[in-house]
């Protein structure tokens, strides 16, 4: 903690300290995103084989290579349909009393398909004779790279007594983000901000308010001669079209001093100005949404 | 150090006390825990200080335990991630409270990967006192104190190499238990390791092969489950379990049962005979959880694969009762199904999770034996028609107040439920995690105050 603010807090004065912006839902933007998955059919029982060699661009627009893929996992809800279980992507609240079981695959190296028989958990290794069958519920495939938050691509198996024998083929196309967002929508910080506390930041979501805790990391984005639309337009890649970009890991804080920031470019951060756009986003890059859950735009011209 | 403030003396104003005063207040936040406030004081002359505290705004209502001294550390505990905490030092100077300034302190936040606790179903006034205190057991295992409202108040970092399925609370009131064993068994890193309140390792003890479930008994003794592997001419390597003592001046360990030189259980296949939940051979007897009784003097272990709860005597590690496939004592069928944590009420009644076959179902059951007729009857359960199924893990235990938490583990939701079965609290966790073996704490500072 930044210790000029611990002694603000320390001494009792009341409010807060010159140039904390107390960070409150109204000044986060508006957002929100339809998750689309489509879905397979695969014969009930069956060992079957999911492949993924054809996948270069994820759910999100990202561009990626087959082989980048980390963590295949077969979830199983008993309880949800596939719309269910869209909605409740959609709003990043599947919860762990919706799963009835989950089984990974881990792939190694090059490796681009798999079976079902080669998931397993915790020793416990899938015998689709028992586990993949029609009636058992809904079953959504996802895969997940160590490098990129978020899930690179979603998809449902529908076990289906004399189904077809198919391959389940994760490739392009087959799931989608639609994100829509107004980044300017809420109350901008003052342009003199120089420290922000978001110890009372309440963001509700669909499954209660969005935890503390999972703020794990603070980036300021200063974007000269490009418009609100021009972010927009490029969001998920806020990082990179940055003229100069900021980023603190925040883990386990509730107040950060800006000044103490340095940018990817080595500039050090000194004070919004008033003569572009600027940005701040409390991140979480343990979610499987990438978008920040907090996005404000700074009191500039 | 994440925060330090420091103030001496000449700052300090005091209220009370005659001419005694304080020379130092100093609060931080404890390196490893960040909710937990250390504060370190000194005065002019010993005597019995103690803490009073008050969160958001109020600077009383709570009361530290207390030390005698001129100069000490007190923890503050208990407090949720994220929150300011007021407090003042406390003095017994003659009969007279010396009270220091009032200091705020905020609490620091949890890491990120830890898993978000959903309450429902909350009734304040017909839950039992105390913490949920337990960990959630794999990816990633997370140490845990949770409160009621599902704010988390202590932790340890959250690691994703190994598991962690049940922490409890040391024999000794001040400190956590926690094991530790890789995540798929494949290299035997097993051990138990003892943390105070804040946050610092004490100790640590190797336990080889050791996995699932440990005991600390009151003579300081360490009991854990491990498993007991053996060449056989029919099936190949076979995964057995074996109960094992460390002494309590952490000398070589004792092996004071193992299920191959139990007579009454038969090395056969089963349903679950083609796992691989350890590499190491077939997965036979799957023990799950060991308890031990002071009372009864016996162990009890719980064998999830063959569907047995078993209690033998510690002295003579001769079977007493049990209940199952190779039960002692008869009771309906399918009601001793993939058995977990069994457990001796202060009534002598034994308590387990179980999934009953063709329910689709896990339920937590209190069982009374009847060791004349040899029987052991069912006499209250929850979970039947509730739909929640535990494949891993889960327990029952009875609270001081006679309520119930059932813990269905792999579900990731935690129940407490009266005795008449309404359900007056509740807990689930995030997506990809679920509860070890849980307890509660009634109070971090025990009656000492």
């Amino acid at each position: 903690m930044n210790k000029i603010l611990a002694i603000a807090l320390l001494s009792g004065c009341g409010g807060s300290p010159e140039g904390t912006a107390v960070l409150h839902k109204d000044q986060s933007y508006d957002f929100s995103n339809v998750v689309w998955a489509q879905s397979t059919t695969i014969t009930s029982g069956v060992d079957t084989t999911i492949n993924w060699g054809d996948l270069t661009v994820d759910q999100l627009g990202r561009d990626m290579s087959p082989d980048s893929l980390d963590t295949v996992l077969i979830v199983r809800f008993e309880n949800l349909t596939q719309e269910e279980v869209l909605q409740d992507a959609s709003d990043d609240c599947i919860q762990q009393p919706d799963i009835s079981g989950v089984v990974e695959f881990y792939p190694g190296e090059g490796e681009v398909s798999a079976n079902l028989t080669d998931f397993s958990f915790m020793g416990y290794e899938i015998d689709p004779a028992e586990q993949i069958l029609e009636g058992m519920g809904t079953f959504l495939l996802t895969a997940y790279s160590d490098d990129a938050a978020g899930i690179r691509m979603m998809h449902f198996i529908d076990p289906v007594q004399d189904g077809p024998s198919s391959t389940v083929e994760l490739e392009n196309g087959i799931a989608s983000v639609d994100l829509s967002l107004d980044i300017d929508s809420g109350t901008r910080l003052p342009l003199d901000t120089t420290s922000i506390d978001w110890a009372t930041l309440e963001l509700e979501s669909p499954c209660g308010i969005f935890p503390l805790n999972k703020f794990d990391r603070l980036t300021i984005a200063r974007y000269d001669g490009m418009t609100v639309a021009d972010v927009e337009d490029n969001f998920l890649y806020m990082d990179t079209i940055g003229t100069d970009v900021w980023n603190a890991d925040i883990e386990g804080l509730s107040i950060f001093d800006l000044t103490t920031m340095t940018s990817d470019n080595g500039v050090p951060f000194t004070g919004f100005t008033a003569d572009t756009l600027w940005l701040v986003a409390l991140r979480c890059m343990t979610c499987d949404n990438p978008a920040p859950p907090y996005l404000a735009v700074v009191a500039s011209e | 150090m994440k925060t330090v403030w420091f103030l001496n003396g000449l700052l300090i104003g005091c209220s009370g006390g005659g001419s005694a005063q304080f020379l130092e207040v100093e609060a931080t936040i404890a390196e490893t825990v960040a909710t937990v406030v250390s504060v370190s004081w000194s005065l002019d002359q010993e005597a019995q200080v103690w803490l009073e505290y008050g969160l958001n705004g109020a600077c009383d209502g709570e009361v530290t335990n207390s030390i005698t001294g001129d100069s000490g550390e007190t923890l503050i505990l208990g407090i949720p991630p994220v929150t300011d905490v007021c407090f003042s030092a406390v003095a017994d100077i003659d009969g007279v409270d010396l009270r220091s300034d009032s200091q705020t302190i905020r609490t620091g936040n949890i890491p990120s990967t830890f898993s978000t606790m959903t309450i429902e179903d909350y009734d304040p006034n017909l839950v039992a006192p105390g913490f949920i205190v337990g960990s959630n057991a794999i990816d990633p295992a997370m140490l845990y104190v949770v409160n009621r409202e599902g704010d988390i108040v202590w932790y340890q970092e959250p690691l994703n190499e190994f598991l962690r399925p049940q922490m409890i609370v040391s024999q000794s009131g001040d400190s956590f238990i926690y094991n530790e064993f890789s995540k798929d068994f494949t290299d035997d890193s097993s051990k138990i390791v003892r943390v105070g309140f804040n946050g610092e390792t004490i100790e640590e003890f190797s336990t080889p092969n050791g996995h699932h479930s440990f005991q600390e008994l009151p003579d300081g003794t360490m009991v854990y489950i491990a498993i007991d592997v053996r060449d056989t001419d029919e099936w190949g390597p076979v995964v057995g379990d074996s109960i094992v003592e460390i002494p309590p001046d952490g000398g070589d360990p004792v092996v004071v049962y193992t299920v191959w030189d139990d007579p009454d259980i038969v090395l056969e296949s089963h349903s679950e005979w083609g796992s691989t939940f350890y590499p190491q051979g077939k997965d036979w007897t799957h023990a799950n959880y060991i308890y031990y009784s002071e009372d009864r003097d016996s162990y009890t272990i719980s064998f999830r694969n063959i569907n047995t709860v078993l209690e033998f005597d510690r002295t003579t590690g001769e079977t007493i009762r049990s209940v199952g496939r190779y039960g002692t004592h008869d009771t309906q069928p399918g009601l001793v199904q993939y058995p977990h944590a069994g457990y001796w009420t202060a009534e002598g009644t034994l308590m387990f999770l179980t999934s009953p076959p063709g329910t689709n179902e896990s339920w937590g059951v209190e069982v009374d034996f009847d060791d004349e007729n040899m029987v052991a009857d069912l006499i209250w359960s929850y979970g039947e028609g509730e739909g929640h199924k535990s494949l891993i893990l889960g327990e029952a235990l009875r609270l001081s107040n006679d309520n119930t938490l059932v813990n269905f583990g792999s579900t990731g939701r935690l129940i407490e439920v009266t005795p008449e079965g309404e359900e007056v609290w509740s807990l689930f966790t995030s997506v990809g995690t679920f509860p070890g073996h849980t307890t509660v704490l009634e109070d971090f500072y025990g009656e000492d105050k």
